[in-house]
């Protein structure tokens, strides 16, 4: 174990763990681009070098996005990464009332107490891990999922019947394309294009990510609301000492839920958010600005990684996106992952370990330094954010499948995110259907073929499972039930655009019942899960159009009533985004994410042409350097290629 | 006509006015299609083999590499047979993946096996084993296996994991098999003992199954061999002492296989493991682009530093390059139509899965 820390501080291990983590709190920064963005940028980079070298960058970047992506959530509102969705509940409030720096304090000094937690149980749990992880069969896995799953009650807002029926929606997206277990094309409407199933970073893309960049655009001009750092940063140090035991159960939490495989990071912040609310004895601030969400969450997504590396690396079973591209970095370096890792290479995990404590305290450390720096980019106004955010994630979608068409489908689902923020559709639980449906879907049918009934009740950890399954369900729905009504005043003004709040139910009724009948002549292991969903999810979306039509107050919503009024309209704002997607998509990513930042900075931030020059050559620099860098390219535009590497 | 295309045509327009140019191949980039995301096999091979073929080549060309993932890599390859150069700049690595694909007729797949000419093959084979709850007592004791229920937990039914229910079906055996599941997690499973049949490469194997082995949790049963260029199905040299899949039907049934159920078995040995990684010119490059690329990648591989590189991740196999490579190619063939309707009925009847017709 010494000899592995002195392998990473006596060698240039040293350096490239510290550009690692860099550029994980970079990644981490940019909104939408998370881990799995990052290790894509990566992994290019690492063939050739040295295994030491090459691991203590790659965990380097895996550490520090985490911490990185507090900052915009707290001061953009907008999260870093899919694993600080949460943070900005309260982070973002927190940051408009000023308390900006308290709320990052608390942030950065739980990310690197719950990161050096998820070294910690790594280094714990190698010795015995192999043992834990036999006892975790398919069962005890298929309970995980659900417990997973079961947490949508929670999430669900004020209706529960709008978390089921969105939950559903995200699960019978997920299961388009190839069903697992009788190896059909299902729900592909006949196209080529989803007979893989819907790319996940689109879809979360456009419903985490559009209605938020919408809403930027469309409130530039109101700069009283746009916060500022503000002060607090000792008080932040105090809330987390003061919340340990949050601080403590959530890095528990959040190794659970990151060794369990498939599950991933981008679930547990809203597992822990949801468990922080739950467990609260005042829950009056939380939603507004409780600086106890941002502890619990932020503690919970530094130490997923450990519980992740846990499976990653003792059975080349990867828990998430990010750790799935870890796991080929590995193979590609020349590790094979595997019991190996403890014997053979025992170095060189225990050398990750190390690495991830380190970079935990470099990314915290950094940001605890630069905060009042980094707190600049909010003095920027959004119509010089915008732009860029949007060329931003159009190119996270182009680098992941190089495909143009996933550009339109950020813009259907974007679609139904703004419509799901505005009528109070959990789009948490829709990203938990979404991404908890494959992994439902198999250990269903792995289980159901491998044990019978009785086998299943009969093992300790399921039944244990069941237990903490049915408790948590119970006692959601009793909180769900218990809700005071609401201002009779606040109900009436909703009540009046009633007609509009009808569409999405009605959308999703229609999907749900036509997904009933395309699947119907599926054989009976392929049809059976989206059945199930889709069936689930119209009887919900009925109910909530019963409620809708006789005006039961909890399924009653609209933002655009109850939120603040914009200058800018909405239809403008949307243009925009459209002409950035068939800018790119025609011309290619280069041409046209210029003249789309070109064309935004002229009209919407009225910049001068110099302006506007720097930060299209700027931005498209940065670009053009990682892709060279990666040796990757981007797809060609549909009318004229005018791709760089065309001509040189 | 683009840019692209009048430079390119000016370009052949310049050298074909000029003295026949020293270098066989007069090219100053090589793009290679990889039809799958980074850190894949074939783009781990592609990375591994450009630095070596810059050396090899002697203007020392710029290996360019793109990735189009995407539709398990058929797009990208029905692109390729479209619209590759003919003049050694375009070249592709392929996979077992969309072997197979061609092979179990993909409704997607747009080309056929003699649009490219290969310069570079590197076959993988797998190796099984099974549990001693099975009953095994050694390597290939079909007979102490006789009557048990034996479960495998595989990837997708039309991947290469289909390999291992059909050989253990025509073994006799009464095989279940539960889809789903990443390589390592069929492992795993068998580890827990939810399987107790499963394969891995000699890679994965050397380092995950070796250690089951010795504590005698895992048996290694047998091998599918490797098809050498003269087309005969040799055993695996990474495990010289563990016998075919073949050798063993023949102990089994007295009779070697034989018929449609041969002739399928054989094409999806050929797609699955012969050819299973390899690199290809569009069939229509010249011959002089041909035989500099052969010629340069029969350095790449006769280069002890490159096989060293690769060991781990090729397993350590003979790779193939020149006519070798092109005899293997040949072995790889679309079924006959018998054959093809064997296969779509074992698969309809002992996994439940539609081939396409």
């Amino acid at each position: 174990m010494l000899e592995a820390f002195q392998t990473l501080v006596g060698t240039s291990a040293l350096f490239y763990l510290f550009f690692g983590a860099l550029l994980g709190l970079f990644v981490g920064i940019l909104p939408a681009l998370g881990g799995a963005a990052g290790m894509s940028l990566l992994i290019p980079f690492l063939y050739g070098m040295e295994p030491a070298a090459a691991m203590a960058m790659a965990i380097g970047m895996l550490a520090t996005v985490s911490t990185g992506d507090t900052i915009s959530s707290v001061l953009l509102g907008v999260p870093g990464s899919a694993s600080s969705q949460a943070t900005v509940l309260d982070g973002f409030p927190m940051a408009k009332n000023g308390q900006g720096a308290r709320a990052l304090a608390a942030g950065f000094l739980s990310s690197v107490i719950g990161g050096l937690f998820g070294a910690f149980v790594l280094t714990l749990t190698l010795q015995g891990a192999k043992q834990v992880i036999l006892w975790f069969g398919m069962p005890e896995i298929l309970m995980m999922i659900l417990f997973g799953v079961a947490s949508v009650a929670a999430l669900s807002g004020k209706s529960l019947a709008k978390g089921i029926s969105i939950c559903a929606f995200g699960m019978l997206a997920a299961s388009i394309g190839f069903a697992p277990a009788s190896g059909e094309q299902r729900l592909d409407l006949g196209l080529f294009y989803l007979s893989e199933g819907l790319p996940l970073l689109a879809c979360v893309i456009g419903v985490f990510v559009i209605p938020e960049i919408v809403d930027l655009i469309q409130q530039n001009r109101s700069i009283s609301d746009r916060p500022s750092l503000g002060s607090g940063m000792r008080q932040g140090v105090v809330d987390v000492l003061r919340n340990k035991w949050i601080v403590f159960r959530s890095a528990i939490v959040g190794c659970l839920v990151g060794a369990m495989p498939g599950v991933g990071g981008s679930v547990v912040d809203w597992i822990v958010y949801g468990q922080t609310v739950r467990s609260a004895r005042d829950k009056s601030m939380f939603g507004k600005g409780d600086v106890r969400g941002v502890i619990g969450v932020e503690s919970s997504n530094n130490a997923v990684l450990g519980g992740a590396l846990v499976p990653t690396l003792l059975f080349g079973v990867p828990g998430s996106g990010s750790t799935a591209l870890l796991l080929s970095a590995l193979i590609l370096i020349g590790i094979q992952p595997g019991p190996g890792m403890l014997t053979q290479d025992i170095n060189l995990t225990y050398l990750m370990i190390w690495s991830l404590a380190l970079a935990n305290i470099i990314g915290a450390g950094s940001c605890f330094l630069f905060a009042r720096h980094l707190a600049k980019l909010t003095l920027i106004p959004f119509a010089w954010i915008a732009p860029f955010l949007i060329v931003a994630i159009t190119f996270a979608t182009l680098q992941i499948n190089r495909d143009p068409r996933d550009l339109f489908l950020i813009l259907v689902f974007g679609a139904i995110g703004i419509a799901m923020r505005r009528f109070g559709f959990s789009r948490p639980a829709f990203l938990i259907g979404f991404v908890l449906q494959q992994n439902l879907e198999k250990s269903l049918y792995q289980t159901a073929q491998l044990y019978s009934l009785s086998e299943f009740l009969f093992r300790p950890i399921v039944l244990v499972l069941l237990a903490v399954i049915l408790a948590v369900l119970a006692s959601s729905v009793w909180q769900q039930l218990q809700k005071q009504p609401e201002d009779r005043e606040e109900i009436e003004a909703i009540a009046k655009t009633r007609p509009v709040q009808f569409i999405l139910p009605i959308l999703l009724s229609v999907c749900f019942a036509s997904a009933l009948a395309m699947v119907n002549d599926l054989q009976p292991l392929g049809r059976l899960f989206p059945q199930v969903a889709a069936g689930l999810g119209l009887v919900s979306a009925l109910i909530l159009l019963w409620q809708l039509a006789v005006g039961t107050p909890s399924a009653l919503e609209d933002q655009r009533v109850t939120g603040p009024r914009y200058s800018i309209s909405f239809l403008h704002t949307i243009a925009w985004i459209v002409a950035a997607v068939l800018l790119i998509a025609c011309f290619g990513f280069f041409a046209g994410a210029s003249l789309f930042l070109g064309a935004f900075l002229a009209f919407e931030a009225r910049a001068k042409p110099l302006a506007i020059a720097a930060g299209v050559v700027g931005i498209m620099g940065v670009y053009l350097f990682l892709t060279f860098q990666a040796g990757t390219y981007l797809p060609d535009g549909w009318i004229l290629s005018l791709n760089p590497w065309d001509h040189f | 006509m683009n840019f692209k295309s009048i430079i390119t045509a000016t370009a052949i327009a310049v050298s074909l006015a000029l003295p026949a140019a020293a270098q066989e191949l007069a090219i100053g980039r090589i793009n290679v299609t990889v039809p799958f995301g980074e850190g894949g096999g074939s783009d781990t091979l592609v990375r591994a083999v450009a630095p070596y073929l810059t050396k090899a080549l002697e203007n020392e060309p710029t290996v360019l590499i793109r990735n189009e993932p995407g539709g398990g890599g058929i797009p990208s390859t029905n692109r390729f047979a479209k619209r590759a150069k003919s003049d050694g700049s375009d070249i592709l690595a392929l996979s077992s993946s969309i072997f197979l694909a061609k092979t179990l007729k993909s409704p997607q797949i747009d080309f056929q096996f003699d649009e490219f000419v290969p310069v570079f093959i590197a076959p993988m084979a797998p190796i099984f084993y099974v549990s001693p709850t099975t009953g095994a007592q050694a390597t290939g004791d079909v007979e102490g296996m006789r009557g048990a229920q034996l479960v495998f937990g595989g990837g997708r039914q039309d991947s290469a994991d289909i390999m291992t229910v059909l050989q253990f079906d025509l073994l006799g055996f009464d095989i279940k098999s539960v889809w789903g599941l990443e390589r390592g997690g069929g492992r795993i499973g068998f580890e827990r003992g939810e399987f107790n049949v499963d394969h891995q490469t000699t890679a994965a194997y050397v380092r995950s199954v070796q250690p089951l082995v010795d504590e005698g949790i895992a048996i290694t049963f047998m091998t599918t061999g490797i098809i050498d260029p003269s087309g005969k199905i040799v055993r695996d040299p990474n495990f010289p002492d563990v016998p075919t899949f073949l050798e063993l039907y023949q102990k089994v049934h007295d009779k070697p296989l034989s018929g449609p159920a041969y002739e399928a078995y054989l094409g999806l040995m050929g797609a699955t493991i012969t050819t299973g990684k390899s690199i290809v010119l569009p069939s229509s490059a010249t011959r002089e682009v041909v035989k500099a690329y052969s010629e340069a990648f029969s350095q790449v591989a006769g280069d002890p530093a490159f096989r060293d590189a690769t060991k781990e991740s090729l397993g350590g196999y003979q790779l193939y390059t020149g006519e070798d490579a092109q005899a293997l190619w040949g072995t790889v063939t679309d079924l006959s139509p018998d054959a093809y309707a064997w296969l779509t009925n074992w698969y309809e009847t002992k996994v439940g899965f539609k081939l396409p017709r």
